[in-house]
């Protein structure tokens, strides 16, 4: 064997080769030594080895020499080549010492061999690489990719262990390992900024460290070297590989070296690549997977919106189906049957129950399904038969309601049932919390104690509970289930559940108030019909007036009146109605002018004894216009004109006004008669007994004076009775002061009254003069002052007083006599209405015609506590 | 035999004198009153049998005044004499015995005096 095919077996066999001890044995013989060690280099330690030896075995790798004591040796032959030192041969005893053609030989031989080592290691290495690449391209995800990587990267290197650490936020996490557990690690968290991961992250190409012990490794670390793994400058993780394992054959060291970290930062950008293609790779995949579920996703909506679309057309073709009817009773049959119709939503079996909120129950009101399996396929064929013999749903709901009979089978099962919602566990929800309550078989058994009275009735473990809400309230509860088919409720059931809910607690709701309508509907009829009894009969009243009714507008055009204003009118209502009042002639447009001058003034107008002339004759009426404000009372909208054809009673009140003149006429008669019969009977008689005693002179003289007296009084009476019943005569006006005309009168009189014992008193103001007739005033003063006189008893007073007040002078006469009753009081100015034994009963009367008639004055009467006192008054300009 | 007493009321000073003057020659003797409180006072002095009054008096009235004079003496004939020829009062019927309206021939007067005392 060539010595280079021998080194370069070493170099790959390592101590197992017999190589260097063959070589030794070789040197040996060609010096005739004893024997020889071959040693080999090692630059690092800048040491010997000993390699083979043809002596003692024992030698071999455990001994080393120090480059600097080699020279203590005798016999020692350094190897060379290109003076680079390779190694020595120590030899023992040599003979012969000419052995250059083996030397040369042999370091030739070991420094090519030592290339040649290398470069296989370095292709090995690079072959290695190339299986980093496949590694990526087999992983599907990172924690594969990790896995692999840190085996790949062992081998690579020849460590005994790698360590994968993730980067996540502020920590390094354990990932990923070879050749070591993860029960081997004391941290499997440790922070970015441990002095091992911060050199680490700080350094561009890695770090080598030698002879150190990493801290948070449990096992010995000899080497290590370490790489930040970085993906576009961001750090991802760190790979730190541990310990260098002998490989097979001789190397000169046994730690990581520069070329070790040098291929690390190799791997590590390797990798780095792979990850960016992993990661891109997965986001790819992620990217399809997405697009996959939505294209799955899309087609499951598009189902279900189809499915969604078909039920909600039922739900439509229920509700209004349902809103056809206003009984309660039909609604509710048309919501059950749209629920278990075939054609429908398809429940097995609708329960309906009602809310009664004074009572908090729910009322079991109608339940519709079959009543057991017997026949349920028969039952369900002919069902589904008759639906189908309709075109439209709605209408077939509509006709199976109305002929539908629910008071038998299931609903006398619950016909008066009744529920307490209150703290039910299931119903307390539905009314009160309007929640649609899915009852699973799981729900079920878990609240079975509590609920036991539904699952007795309804003897199914899945069944749905759906509020039917009203605009305000929770009115009533469906049950509903699949007690027969055993189909599971779904989602889009119950969707379409809470819609059917909803419209179908509007309809019920709607149809009992619709009925609740209908009944006050049918009071309001029979109020309408009291009304327009009511208003019939007002307006017969209207048309039935005797007074004749009619309204006129702004414009004076009629908008009402009643059948007497035909008659009034002499044309129908139709020709009255809508025409203006100037169209009724001139004896009516004075009246409707009135009219008019309400709208101005807006208060009422009352003419009694309105005198027209119509072609029927001259007719009297009362008329009275008042104004007819709207209801707010702001604004007139015309004109109430009542007219009342008095005619009649005014031709009977101007009869009796006739006859009581003539009454008076005759009062007055009889009145002069007696005034007049006294002196005549005194004259009469007087002259009988004259005639009896002509004889007797004192007798005749007497009686002769007593006919003189009664023929004077005669006289008088005659000429007051003239002068009352005369008309006004022409008064002789002239001015004077009637304080002078007071005193003369009082003077005049005062003898009369000495001789009764009455005293005079006279008061008067300072009066301006008046114009009058002084001789008819003198009359008037004579005449209250001689009453005076009469009615003082004696001892009495009278007093004569004078004012002057506003234009006016008032004269008074005041007596002490008994003051006078009211009853006289009344008649004491009407004629011949006399108490006292003198005069003619004219006095007063005729006073009050000259005061009153002749001077525009006042006269009247009035008793006092202590007698009784007469005043007239006269206007200081005379008469107007 | 005693003398028939009558009183004669009027407030007519001259138809007193004239009635009065005409029953005296009849025989009767005869007083007078001008009014009702008159008359009664003569009534206190003496008893009368028969009395004429005049029916429109101021103060009470001849037919108050018969109306009292009835009552107080029942036996008492009562003649009212009125200037009206016909009267709203159906005298006749309550108070009064008779009554006569006034008239220059005191005939119809006498003639009912002197039937009345032959009762």
């Amino acid at each position: 064997m060539k010595i280079f095919e021998m080194v370069t077996e070493f170099f790959t066999k390592g101590y197992k080769s017999n190589a260097m001890n063959d070589i030794a044995q070789l040197v040996s013989s060609a010096a005739g030594a004893e024997y020889c060690d071959v040693l080999l280099y090692e630059k690092h330690k800048d040491q010997f080895r000993i390699v083979g030896t043809s002596g003692d075995k024992e030698k071999i790798a455990s001994v080393k020499i120090d480059a600097k004591s080699l020279h203590d040796y005798p016999n020692v032959v350094k190897l060379t080549y290109q003076d680079q030192l390779l190694g020595a041969l120590i030899l023992k005893k040599p003979v012969n010492m000419d052995l250059q053609g083996i030397l040369d030989e042999l370091s030739l031989s070991l420094f090519w061999a030592n290339r040649f080592i290398e470069l296989k290691n370095i292709a090995e290495r690079y072959h290695s690489m190339s299986e980093l690449t496949d590694v990526f391209y087999d992983s599907v995800d990172k924690e594969q990719f990790n896995a692999k990587m840190v085996k790949v990267i062992a081998r690579i290197l020849n460590a005994d262990a790698v360590i994968f650490f993730e980067r996540q936020e502020e920590e390094y996490v354990f990932s990923s390992a070879f050749g070591i557990t993860k029960d081997q690690l004391l941290f499997e968290r440790i922070k970015h900024t441990h002095p091992f991961f911060s050199r680490v992250e700080k350094s561009e190409n890695g770090i080598l460290d030698v002879k150190t012990q990493i801290d948070f490794v449990g096992i010995p670390t000899k080497s290590c070297v370490a790489m930040p793994l970085k993906l576009q400058e961001r750090i991802i993780g760190a790979v730190i590989v541990i310990n260098k394992i002998s490989p097979e054959g001789y190397r000169t060291q046994y730690s990581f070296d520069e070329f070790n970290l040098a291929i690390l930062h190799e791997i590590s950008r390797r990798v780095s690549l792979g990850y960016t293609r992993l990661e891109y790779q997965e986001g790819l995949k992620k990217e399809v997977e997405k697009l996959r579920n939505y294209t799955k996703n899309y087609q499951e909506l598009i189902q279900q919106q189809q499915l969604y679309l078909k039920k909600m057309d039922l739900v439509h073709n229920i509700s209004n189906a349902m809103r056809a009817s206003y009984d309660p009773n039909n609604v509710y049959k048309t919501l059950l049957l749209g629920l278990t119709s075939g054609r429908g939503l398809g429940f097995n079996r609708a329960l309906l129950l009602l809310r009664d909120k004074k009572t908090e129950l729910l009322i079991g009101r109608m339940w519709l399904g079959p009543e057991s399996s017997d026949n349920i396929t028969e039952i369900w064929k002919e069902a589904e038969r008759r639906a189908m013999s309709y075109g439209d749903f709605s209408q077939y709901l509509r006709e199976e309601a109305l002929m539908l009979d629910v008071n038998k089978g299931l609903t006398r099962k619950i016909e008066g049932r009744t529920f307490t919602y209150k703290d039910h566990p299931v119903f307390e929800r539905v009314v009160l919390r309007r929640r649609l309550i899915h009852m699973t078989p799981a729900l079920a058994k878990s609240m079975e104690e509590s609920i036991r009275d539904l699952l007795n009735l309804l003897e199914v473990e899945e069944f749905i509970v759906v509020p039917l809400v009203g605009r305000w309230d929770t009115i009533g509860v469906l049950v509903l289930d699949n007690r027969f088919t055993n189909t599971p409720i779904t989602e889009v059931d119950i969707e379409v559940l809470r819609i059917v809910a909803d419209s179908a607690g509007l309809a019920i709701e709607n149809a009992m108030n619709y009925e609740e309508l209908r009944r006050k509907t049918e009071s309001l009829e029979q109020q309408k019909n009291m009304v327009d009894y009511l208003r019939k009969f007002s307006d017969s009243i209207l048309q039935n007036l005797t007074t004749a009714v009619i309204v006129i507008d702004r414009s004076g055009k009629v908008i009402e009146c009643n059948k007497r204003v035909e008659q009034l009118l002499g044309l129908p209502k139709e020709r009255v109605l809508g025409s203006s009042y100037l169209d009724f002639g001139d004896a009516f447009e004075n009246i409707f002018e009135v009219a008019m001058k309400v709208f101005e003034k807006g208060e009422t107008i009352t003419l009694s004894r309105y005198r027209i002339e119509t072609p029927q004759g001259e007719r009297y009426l009362d008329t009275k216009y008042s104004p007819l404000w709207d209801l707010t009372g702001s604004t007139m909208n015309g004109v109430i004109v009542t007219l009342e054809d008095v005619t009649q009673q005014y031709r009977l009140e101007q009869e009796r006004k006739d006859k009581e003149k003539l009454a008076i006429l005759g009062e007055m008669s009889a009145r002069v008669a007696h005034e007049l019969r006294n002196p005549i009977t005194v004259i009469g008689g007087f002259l009988n007994r004259l005639k009896k005693n002509i004889s007797d002179q004192e007798t005749r003289e007497k009686y002769l004076t007593i006919l003189t007296n009664e023929v004077e009084n005669l006289q008088n009476i005659v000429s007051e009775i003239l002068e009352f019943s005369k008309n006004i005569r022409k008064i002789d006006l002239s001015k004077f002061q009637l304080n002078d005309l007071v005193e003369e009168v009082v003077f005049l009189m005062q003898d009369k009254a000495s001789k009764m014992g009455i005293k005079m008193e006279v008061l008067l103001s300072p009066l301006p003069e008046i114009e009058a007739d002084r001789n008819r005033i003198k009359r008037v003063l004579i005449n209250l002052v001689q009453n005076a006189i009469e009615a003082t008893p004696q001892n009495g007073k009278i007093i004569v007083k004078t004012q002057y007040d506003n234009d006016r002078v008032i004269t008074s006469v005041f007596n002490t006599g008994e003051p006078i009753s009211e009853d006289v009081m009344r008649g004491i100015f009407i004629p011949f209405y006399t108490t006292k034994t003198y005069g003619t009963g004219l006095g007063l009367p005729i006073c009050k015609k000259i005061i009153e008639d002749e001077h525009g004055g006042r006269i009247w009467a009035e008793p006092r506590s202590d007698g009784t006192q007469f005043s007239f008054e006269l206007p200081v300009k005379g008469r107007n | 035999m005693k003398k028939v007493k009558i009183l004669v009321i009027d407030d007519e000073q001259n138809i007193r004198l004239l009635i009065s003057e005409e029953l005296k020659d009849m025989g009767y003797e005869v007083e007078t009153a001008s009014n009702a409180d008159e008359a009664l006072k003569e009534f206190e002095k003496t008893t009368f049998d028969l009395v004429t009054i005049d029916v429109e008096m101021p103060g009470k009235n001849g037919i108050e005044l018969a109306g009292i004079l009835r009552q107080k003496y029942p036996g008492l004939r009562i003649v009212l004499l009125t200037a009206y020829s016909h009267y709203k009062y159906d005298l006749a019927s309550w108070a009064a015995d008779a009554y006569v309206v006034k008239s220059a021939d005191l005939t119809e007067l006498k003639d009912t005096i002197r039937k009345l005392l032959q009762l």
